[in-house]
C-alpha cells in the first residue's frame, strides 16, 4: 500500500518537474487564473525610444549614442527593469533630445507638428504653446498631462522665447525637456484596485504595456483616448484595440522589435572577424544579415501562415547584392544600389534553410578568426530553448585540444569535451548542436571541407531526435516542444517587462501553450491571445520586482 | 576617520622638518592641490592634480616572474623581459607584486571576479557588485568642479566592457568611438579656456529652467516606487544635477589654462580588438583624455586598453590572446601569449610617455597624475586571483614617491585602491569587505 502511495507519488513529481521545464504535458483538471505579478518600471530600450520618435515625429536624426541597453533573463524587455540613467547617459539623451527638438521646430517641419502660428516670432504665445503641448505631450508622456504639468511646459517655452527672442526656441525647449524627462525615459507602471479587492494595471499602464508588446513603442492617440474613455477595461474595447493594432503596419515593427531582443542582434556590435580571413564580412554584411533575419521571420510570421516554427525550415528569404555575394547566390539583380532587398527562395540545391543557417545566427554566436561550436549550441539552448548552460569553471586546461592534432576537425578537437566527465555534464548539451552548423564557418558562409580540406559531419541529436545536417537540425528544432514553450514564455517575459511568476508559467504551460498550439503556433494569435487576456494586467501588489514579497 | 590618517600628516610634517628647506613647498604643496585648490605655481599654471586608471586583460606572461626580488628603491636593477618595455620610464613608475584577491569560498568568475574584488571592494556570491568602484569615488572627489566627473574609453570598440561602477554598482560604459569621444569633449559645448572673451549665451541660460523643471518633478514620481526602483530613479537625479552643473560651466568664464591647446578632431576610425586597430585606437583615445585632462574638463580618466577577456587578436590568426592563454601550455615557450603580454605592456609604456611629453608649468602631466595600472587575474591560464599586478605611474604633484618596487606578500589588493582614494581625499579610511577588508594604505609609495 505504501509502496503505491509512493511510487504515484514520485510519478507525479516526475510529471510536475518535467512539466516545469517546459516540455508540455497535457493536463486535465480546472484552468489556471492568472494572478499577475509585480509592477516595474522600465527604462525605454533604444529600440522603443527610436520607434516612439519615429512615430511621434518622422524621419528626424537622432544624432546621440544611447546608454548599452543591460540584458536579463536573455532579453533586454527585461533588463530595462534594471537600468538606470548614469551621467554620461543623461548627457546624451539631453544631446539628442535638443537634437530632436530643433529639427521639429524648424522651417521645415514646424508646419507638420505645431498647430498653430504665433502671434510674433520672437516672443512666447502661451496660447500657441498650449495647442501644441496638449497635442504632443500626451503621446511623450503616455497620458494626458495634467494641469500643472501643462502650465509648467507653457513657462519654460515662455522663458526660452523671451530669452532667445525667439517663439520656436521656446519650443524646442519645453520639448527638448520632456523628452529627457524621466516621465519619458521611464516607463513606470501603476496599479489601481479593482472590485474584487485585487489590483490591476491603470488603463494608462495597460496602453503602454500594449504598445510596447505590439508595436515596440509608444501607445497612439487612439490607444491613449481608449484608455482615457476606460474602454480597455471592457473586454470587447480591449479586442477592438488589440485587433487595430494587429491590423496596423506598426505590428510588423512590433514583431521586429521582439525579434531583434530575442535573436539579440544587438550584439552584433561587439562582433568583428578576421579581415584577412574573412575578406567578404565588412561591416555591411553584418548589418544587413540582422535585416536578413527580422525580414525572414517577419515574412513568414506576419505576411505568411504565421507558423512560427517554420523560421527554422523556411527556404524564403530576402537578399541584397551584398548578401547575394556574401552567400555565393546569384541574384537577379538590379545592381547600383546595394542595399536593394528582393524576396527570394532559396532552391533546394542550397542548404540554407531557416534562420540557424543564416549569417545573423551563425556569425554572431562564434569567434573572429574561427567557428564555435559551443557558443552556436548555447545559443540554440539560451535564446530558442530557454535552457541556461551554467558558466564555465575558472581553471580550465585548454591544452587538452591540442592533443587532438592541428589538422583535427573542430568535432574531433572539441571531443574532449565529452570525454571528460567534468566537461561533458554541461557540453553535450550545446557541442552537438553548435556541431551542426560546421558547414556554415564562422563569418556564416557555407562550406563543404573544413580548414585541412576535411569534409564536415555535421550530424547530431538534438534531445533524441538524430538529424544529419543543419538542414535536418532546422526541421528537429520545429518539430521541439521545449522550442515552441520556451517561445511562449519568452514573449510573455518581454510583454510583461519581467520574468513570469510561478503562476503565470503555469497558466502559460497549461493554458496558453496548448492554446497556441491547438491554433497552429501563429504568432499573430500569440501576441493577441496574450494582449487580450485580463489576467495579463493584473497586479500583485504584494510582490517586488524580484519576485519576493514585499514586507517578508 | 582614524589614526591612519592622522599618522600620515605627521609623518608628513616629521619628514619636511627633517628634510630643512623642504618644509616650505612640501607642507602647503601637498594638502592644497589635493583639495583642488588650484594653488599656482611660480608661472601662475594652478596645480590640478589627476587620477587615470588604465586597465589592461589578463596580467603578464603566466608563470613568468615579472618582479624583482629585492623590494625597495628599484634604482639601477634591470627590469625583468616582462617588463621591458618600462625600463627606460622605470623611475616614473612604481611596481606592485603579491596582491590578491581573496574569494573567501564564493566563485571566481574568470575576468570578473578579480577586479570586482580589488575595484569593487567585494567578491560577491552573484554575478555582480553593488558598489562603486574605486575610480568612480574618485571622481567623486575630484570632479566637482570640472564639466565631466570622470571620461572612460575603450580601445576594442567595446562600450560595455568597463570595470567602472557609481553607487549601487551602476555600471558607466566607456566611449568607443574617438569621434565621438571628440565630439563630447570638444564640440559644441566646450567653452575654450584661452579665447579671452566670453558672452554667457541665453540660449544655454535658458536650459537652467528646464532642468530646474524636472528636478521640480522628482517627489511626486518617487512616491509610489518600491525600494530598488527608487535608487534607480535617484541615480537619473545624480545625472541630471551633474548636467546642471555642466550648464553652469557652460555660463561661467572658465580661468586661462596655458597648457590647454584644444586638438583637432580624429578622423571616424573603425575600432576592433585587432591588435594593430586597437593600438591605433589607444593612441588617440589617449590623447584625447589627456587633453581633457590638460583642459581641465575633467580630472579623472579611464583607458581600457583591452577588455578583462581580452580578445585581441592579430590579423590572419584564428586565434585570440585569450585563447591563446589557455591553450598554450605555462611550462612551454608560450611564444604567443608572451608577444601579447608584451604588446600590452609596451602601450602601457605608450601611455605614461605620452603624459609625460605635456609639460605643464614647470612639470609635466604626468608629474601631476597618478596612474594606477591594473589587470583582472594574476595567471590567465587558470584565472589566478594571486599576484595580480599592479603598477603605478606618475607623482600626483608630488604626493607620490616612484620608482619603488613592493613585495606586498599576499595582502588584499584593495590596498591599491585605499591608497589611491585615500590620496585624493576620498572619505574613506578602510575599504573592501571580508578578507578583501583593509585599511592599510601602501604608505611606501607616498612621498
Amino acid at each position: 500500500m505504501k509502496r503505491a502511495v509512493r511510487a504515484k507519488a514520485f510519478v507525479a513529481g516526475l510529471l510536475i518537474s518535467v512539466a516545469a521545464i517546459g516540455v508540455s504535458v497535457a493536463q486535465g483538471g480546472p484552468t489556471v487564473e492568472l494572478e499577475g505579478g509585480p509592477l516595474v518600471m522600465r527604462r525605454m530600450t533604444e529600440a522603443q525610444y527610436r520607434n516612439t520618435i519615429k512615430d511621434i515625429f518622422g524621419d528626424v536624426s537622432l544624432g546621440g549614442r544611447f546608454e548599452p541597453d543591460a540584458r536579463a533573463n536573455h532579453l533586454i524587455a527585461v533588463g530595462a527593469s534594471r537600468a538606470t540613467i548614469t551621467p554620461g547617459g543623461l548627457e546624451q539623451y539631453d544631446r539628442m533630445a535638443m537634437g530632436i527638438a530643433q529639427q521639429v521646430v524648424s522651417p521645415e517641419r514646424r508646419d507638420e507638428y505645431i498647430p498653430c502660428t504665433p502671434a510674433a516670432a520672437n516672443a512666447p504665445d502661451d496660447a500657441c504653446a498650449r495647442a501644441f503641448l496638449t497635442r504632443v505631450g500626451p503621446l511623450l508622456y503616455r497620458r494626458a498631462l495634467t494641469a500643472e504639468e501643462l502650465d509648467a511646459q507653457i513657462k519654460i517655452a515662455s522663458v526660452g522665447a523671451s530669452q532667445a527672442k525667439d517663439f520656436y526656441y521656446g519650443i524646442q525647449l519645453s520639448l527638448a525637456g520632456m523628452l529627457q524627462s524621466p516621465k519619458f525615459l521611464f516607463v513606470h507602471e501603476r496599479a489601481e484596485p479593482t472590485s474584487d479587492g485585487k489590483h490591476r494595471l491603470t488603463a494608462e499602464s495597460m496602453a503602454t504595456r500594449l504598445s510596447l508588446l505590439l508595436w515596440g513603442s509608444s501607445p497612439d492617440a487612439e490607444l491613449l483616448r481608449a484608455a482615457e474613455a476606460g474602454e480597455l477595461s471592457t473586454q470587447a474595447g480591449l479586442n477592438k484595440q488589440v485587433d487595430r493594432m494587429i491590423a496596423s503596419p506598426r505590428f510588423e515593427a512590433g514583431v521586429r522589435a521582439y525579434f531583434a531582443d530575442m535573436l539579440q542582434l544587438d550584439l552584433f556590435r561587439a562582433v568583428s572577424k578576421d579581415a584577412a580571413l574573412y575578406p567578404n564580412y565588412v561591416s555591411e554584411v553584418a548589418n544587413q544579415a540582422q535585416e536578413q533575419a527580422l525580414r525572414t521571420i517577419v515574412n513568414q510570421v506576419v505576411k505568411g501562415d504565421g507558423d512560427y516554427r517554420k523560421i527554422f525550415t523556411t527556404k524564403e528569404t530576402f537578399l541584397t547584392p551584398v548578401l547575394a555575394s556574401a552567400y555565393n547566390v546569384p541574384l537577379e539583380s538590379k545592381w547600383g544600389n546595394a542595399g536593394y532587398w528582393q524576396a527570394v527562395t532559396l532552391p533546394d540545391s542550397m542548404p540554407q534553410a531557416g534562420v540557424l543557417t543564416q549569417i545573423g545566427f551563425a556569425a554572431l554566436h562564434s569567434s573572429s578568426g574561427k567557428t564555435s561550436p559551443t557558443l552556436r549550441g548555447k545559443a540554440m539552448r539560451e535564446l530558442f530553448m530557454c535552457q541556461d548552460v551554467p558558466p564555465p569553471p575558472p581553471d580550465v586546461d585548454f591544452s587538452q585540444f591540442e592533443s587532438a592534432g592541428p589538422n583535427a576537425s573542430m568535432r574531433d578537437a572539441i571531443e574532449a569535451h565529452a570525454k571528460n566527465p567534468a566537461c561533458a555534464g554541461c557540453h553535450r548539451l550545446m557541442d552537438g548542436l553548435g556541431l551542426a552548423l560546421e558547414n556554415y564557418d564562422t563569418a556564416g558562409m557555407f562550406r563543404m571541407t573544413e580548414a585541412g580540406g576535411k569534409p564536415i559531419d555535421s550530424s547530431g541529436v538534438l534531445d533524441g531526435v538524430t538529424f544529419k545536417d543543419a538542414t535536418a537540425l532546422g526541421q528537429a528544432m520545429h518539430d521541439s516542444p521545449r522550442v515552441t514553450s520556451c517561445l511562449v514564455n519568452r514573449v510573455y517575459d518581454y510583454g510583461a517587462g519581467r520574468p513570469a511568476t510561478a503562476n503565470e508559467r503555469q497558466w502559460i504551460r497549461d493554458q496558453l501553450l496548448k492554446e497556441w498550439a491547438d491554433g497552429g503556433y501563429k504568432f499573430p494569435a500569440l501576441m493577441r491571445r496574450i494582449a487580450t487576456d485580463p489576467g495579463f494586467y493584473r497586479v500583485d501588489i504584494t510582490q517586488t520586482p524580484t519576485g519576493g514579497t514585499a514586507g517578508h | 576617520m582614524g589614526a591612519q590618517e592622522r599618522l600620515l600628516s605627521r609623518r608628513r610634517v616629521m619628514r619636511g622638518m627633517m628634510h630643512g628647506s623642504a618644509v616650505t613647498v612640501a607642507l602647503p604643496f601637498l594638502n592644497c592641490f589635493l583639495d583642488g585648490n588650484g594653488v599656482a605655481l611660480a608661472d601662475g599654471t594652478p596645480r590640478r592634480v589627476r587620477f587615470a586608471h588604465w586597465f589592461f586583460g589578463n596580467g603578464f606572461t603566466a608563470g613568468r616572474k615579472w618582479w624583482l626580488d629585492k623590494p625597495g628603491p628599484i634604482g639601477d636593477q634591470v627590469l625583468p623581459e616582462e617588463l621591458a618595455p618600462l625600463e627606460s620610464i622605470k623611475d616614473k613608475i612604481n611596481i606592485i607584486s603579491h596582491l590578491n584577491v581573496l574569494p573567501d569560498g564564493r566563485p571566481n568568475r574568470p575576468h570578473q571576479t578579480g577586479w570586482q574584488g580589488f575595484w569593487q571592494g567585494t567578491v560577491p556570491s552573484g554575478p555582480s557588485v553593488a558598489a562603486p568602484s574605486v575610480d568612480a569615488m574618485i571622481s567623486e572627489a575630484v570632479g566637482q568642479n570640472t564639466r565631466f566627473r570622470s571620461l572612460g574609453a575603450s580601445c576594442t570598440g567595446n562600450a560595455a566592457s568597463s570595470v567602472s561602477f557609481l553607487e549601487g554598482g551602476v555600471a558607466q560604459p566607456n566611449e568607443f568611438s574617438p569621434a565621438a569621444l571628440y565630439a563630447r569633449i570638444f564640440g559644441p559645448d566646450f567653452t575654450d579656456p584661452n579665447a579671452g572673451t566670453f558672452t554667457p549665451d541665453p540660449k544655454v541660460m535658458a536650459k537652467r529652467s528646464v532642468l530646474s523643471a524636472i528636478k521640480d518633478e522628482r517627489t511626486a514620481l518617487e512616491l509610489d516606487l518600491g525600494a530598488e526602483d527608487k535608487k534607480r530613479l535617484d541615480q537619473y537625479f545624480t545625472s541630471l544635477r551633474q548636467l546642471e552643473q555642466q550648464v553652469e560651466m557652460q555660463l561661467t568664464k572658465p580661468e586661462p589654462l596655458v597648457a590647454c591647446v584644444k586638438p583637432t578632431g580624429p578622423d571616424e576610425m573603425k575600432t576592433s580588438d585587432q591588435l594593430d586597430v586597437s593600438i591605433a585606437t589607444h593612441k588617440v583615445m589617449g590623447q584625447l583624455l589627456a587633453h581633457a585632462l590638460l583642459c581641465d574638463q575633467t580630472r579623472s580618466v579611464r583607458l581600457m586598453f583591452s577588455d578583462s577577456t581580452p580578445n585581441l587578436r592579430v590579423a590572419g590568426d584564428s586565434t585570440t590572446y585569450h585563447t591563446y592563454t589557455h591553450q598554450e601550455p605555462m611550462d612551454g615557450p608560450q611564444e604567443k601569449c608572451r608577444f601579447f603580454a608584451r604588446e600590452c605592456t609596451i602601450q602601457m609604456a605608450e601611455f605614461i610617455k605620452m603624459l609625460d611629453s605635456f609639460q605643464e608649468g614647470d612639470s609635466t602631466l604626468l608629474d601631476q597624475t597618478l596612474v594606477v595600472i591594473t589587470s583582472d587575474n594574476g595567471m590567465a591560464f587558470t584565472h589566478s586571483l594571486n599576484n595580480i599586478p599592479f603598477l603605478t605611474a606618475g607623482r600626483a604633484g608630488g604626493a607620490v614617491k616612484t620608482g619603488q618596487y613592493l613585495n606586498m606578500a599576499g595582502d588584499p589588493a584593495t590596498r591599491v585602491g585605499l591608497t589611491a582614494m585615500q590620496l585624493f581625499k576620498v572619505p574613506v579610511n578602510k575599504f573592501g569587505t571580508d578578507s578583501m577588508a583593509t585599511s592599510k594604505t601602501i604608505s611606501e609609495i607616498l612621498a
